[in-house]
């Protein structure tokens, strides 16, 4: 019941005129975002956080996790009417949301789609709601030993549950910690990495690079490609939308099973674009229609949305609780949450209770905001693919620019934005996972604190880490994980030689 | 409701699977692993100048970088090794073609032109050049070019510096205009 109260000292202090509008500017922003492809969640996160440094932190939490509901509803617009993922997560969106568009069932792959991301985004945001009380419960016991115990567990789940080759995420979250260490350090004073070079002193900022891996290098990409958009004749009309809606409850079994899924992945570092993969993949292999699969099927659609969309929303709890990301976009507005002057990790849901559940409430109305906007904005959105990609893409590179000034008003900076888009073209040819190495850039610094921390507290012993039940459960279940795909190979091969 | 069938990528010009082959997966890995290996040589050559021991208070300063650029160069040279034992699969894969090069380069440098132009022209003036030059440059005509440099310019004038109060770089145009 505490909860319950909290949840509604939440509501008052989200719902205000200022609040709903920015939600809906965020949400617009978002789906805008998501709709065109070479921009995504990540991009459309990171290109207005420059914009909220001068806001309060509640407004500026709201207008940031509105445009990334919009970024995760509009992705699958297109992948839905063009079968081109507007964003990572809606990849599997197109396996079954495009053939039923091209069946002439546009309509009602879209609506079970927003409908089905609702009811995952639902979902997250109400298990956040059930947990978030536990976790004040354990907060007054973090202490340095604990944090970094759990940032070694964010990063041995990369390595374990990421997907990627091991070695890749292992160069992916060096890579974030070596950025991350670049200027003054903060223990010793001394200047590290900076070559002599005056414009490294202020260190990397992990905005430019965000711009640079998924801006610049999902464009290069996607020009190689050389795509085309079709023009395709996109009206909704009301009944049919009902109709689908009155349908989706004959599909409980996956949203119930997608919505778990999800949930899981967003607060395990997965992301939303494993969630929606393994879900689709879960339902292929278990659903009565499964032999539909990939013809249309509206199971296909709802599995993938759910579970992108529980995911996305669970994936805040970790992130302010814990300082986890649980996917590359909340990585980045635990930056903001950083520049905003606030410490994530369980203190936050004590000194911050207006901005904790201030942002919680607020997602149950944005994602309301969300479906409805979606649906209504179809058309609109459908016409902007009209315009050439060949116009929009020089566009999109202005706001890349534009934002990557932002940052610090330097033009070295832009020369970065440039380098790393290029760094993100090879990483994505080459299936290097971007996500971890986000992850490293943000909290790079504050695992080193918190382990420098934790050796001087033990006078350089690693028994530090495993000094009481919570940190060393902690630990060892980030050690188990890392060393993971080690194991599993032994295993493997055990059997295959027994 | 009219629904184009087919998929959306096989465009006039797009050479697809007869892009005559340029880069094979096999070598981008190689170079990827080389990059890797120089960004970690870069770390440790960085991490040198500082103490990289580990003191009674733990490590220093250059300890943590020293050791992931030693990681780093240990994880380039598996994955080189890696990618050398499937040198056949991996040779017969191309990631990148011709055509595709030359379109993603033709779409690279002009970015590379609009970070140069950026500090000295001013973002505006830089913008509205790259954005004309590009929109004529894919055939759009005359028309679409100057519609598309001038509303951009404008409408990010209108937002960065009446709006949002984040004034972006000015250059000598600005100055003569009185606008800097």
């Amino acid at each position: 019941m505490e909860n319950l109260e909290a949840l509604m000292h939440g509501f008052s202090v989200a719902i205000s005129f200022q609040h709903i509008a920015l939600m809906i500017g965020g949400v617009l922003l978002g789906i805008l975002v998501g709709v065109l492809p070479g921009l995504g969640a990540p991009n459309g996160v990171t290109l207005l956080l420059p914009l909220t440094f001068s806001m309060d932190p509640v407004s500026a939490i709201i207008l940031l996790t509105s445009t990334y509901w919009g970024a995760l509803f509009g992705g699958s617009t297109t992948s839905i009417l063009f079968n081109i993922p507007g964003e990572p997560s809606s990849v599997a969106t197109t396996f079954d949301g495009h053939p039923m568009a091209r069946q002439g069932k546009a309509t009602e792959a879209l609506t079970t789609a927003f409908l089905s991301a609702g009811f995952g985004a639902f979902v997250g945001i109400v298990v956040i709601t059930l947990l978030s009380g536990f976790v004040t419960s354990f907060a007054l016991r973090f202490a340095p030993p604990e944090y970094f115990a759990v940032y070694f567990l964010a990063f041995a789940s990369f390595v374990a549950f990421g997907g990627g080759a091991p070695m890749k995420t292992v160069v992916s979250i060096v890579t974030g910690f070596a950025l991350a260490t670049v200027g003054m350090d903060i223990v010793s004073g001394g200047m590290r990495l900076t070559f002599d070079m005056p414009e490294l002193i202020r260190g990397v900022s992990f905005l430019v690079v965000v711009i640079g891996l998924f801006g610049i290098g999902e464009l290069l990409l996607t020009m190689e490609d050389s795509l085309e958009f079709k023009p395709v004749a996109t009206t909704l009309s009301p009944k049919r939308v009902l109709a689908a809606a009155c349908a989706l409850p004959r599909h409980w079994v996956a949203l119930a099973r997608s919505a778990t899924v999800g949930i899981w992945m967003g607060i395990t570092p997965g992301g939303p674009t494993a969630a929606s993969f393994m879900s689709y993949g879960l339902a292929r292999r278990f659903s009565r229609n499964g032999a539909n699969f990939g013809r249309g099927e509206p199971e296909g659609v709802v599995s993938p949305e759910t579970a992108d969309h529980a995911a996305g929303t669970a994936a805040m709890l970790p992130m302010l609780a814990l300082g986890i990301p649980g996917s590359a976009t909340a990585a980045v507005m635990l930056g903001g949450l950083m520049i905003w002057g606030l410490n994530p990790g369980p203190m936050l849901f004590i000194e911050q209770r207006d901005f904790v559940w201030g942002m919680i409430a607020s997602m149950y109305l944005s994602n309301i905001v969300a479906v409805v906007l979606v649906l209504a904005t179809v058309p609109l959105f459908a016409a902007i693919l009209r315009l050439p990609f060949t116009i929009v893409a020089p566009l999109i590179v202005v706001v890349c620019t534009i934002s990557a000034w932002s940052v610090a008003s330097a033009g070295f900076d832009l020369w970065l934005m440039l380098v790393f888009g290029l760094v993100g073209w090879g990483m994505k040819k080459l299936d290097y996972p971007i996500a971890p190495l986000v992850l490293a850039m943000v909290i790079g610094d504050k695992a080193e604190d918190a382990f420098r921390q934790s050796m001087i507290i033990s006078h350089g012993s690693f028994g530090v880490f495993w000094s009481n039940p919570l940190v060393g459960g902690i630990a060892t279940l980030g050690l188990a994980l890392l060393l993971w795909p080690v194991v599993s190979m032994v295993l493997r091969k055990m059997r295959r030689a027994a | 409701m009219t629904q184009e069938s087919g998929t959306s990528q096989a465009g006039p010009g797009h050479a697809g699977g007869g892009d005559a082959p340029l880069l094979s997966r096999l070598a981008l890995e190689l170079i990827g692993a080389l990059v890797v290996l120089g960004f970690g040589a870069t770390v440790i050559w960085g991490a040198l100048e500082h103490d990289i021991g580990w003191g009674d208070d733990g490590p220093q300063p250059g300890t943590l970088p020293f050791w992931l650029g030693v990681i780093a160069m240990l994880a380039a040279v598996a994955i080189a090794v890696q990618a050398l034992r499937k040198s056949e699969a991996l040779g017969a894969q191309i990631v990148l073609g011709r055509t595709a090069a030359k379109q993603t380069a033709a779409f690279l440098l002009p970015i590379a032109a609009l970070v140069a132009l950026t500090v000295p022209l001013g973002l505006y003036l830089a913008m509205g050049i790259y954005l004309f030059g590009m929109v004529m440059w894919h055939g759009h005509g005359l028309k679409a070019a100057i519609v598309t440099a001038v509303a951009a310019i404008v409408f990010n004038w209108v937002a960065f510096e009446y709006w949002f109060l984040l004034p972006l770089p000015k250059g000598p145009i600005e100055a003569l205009l009185g606008l800097g």
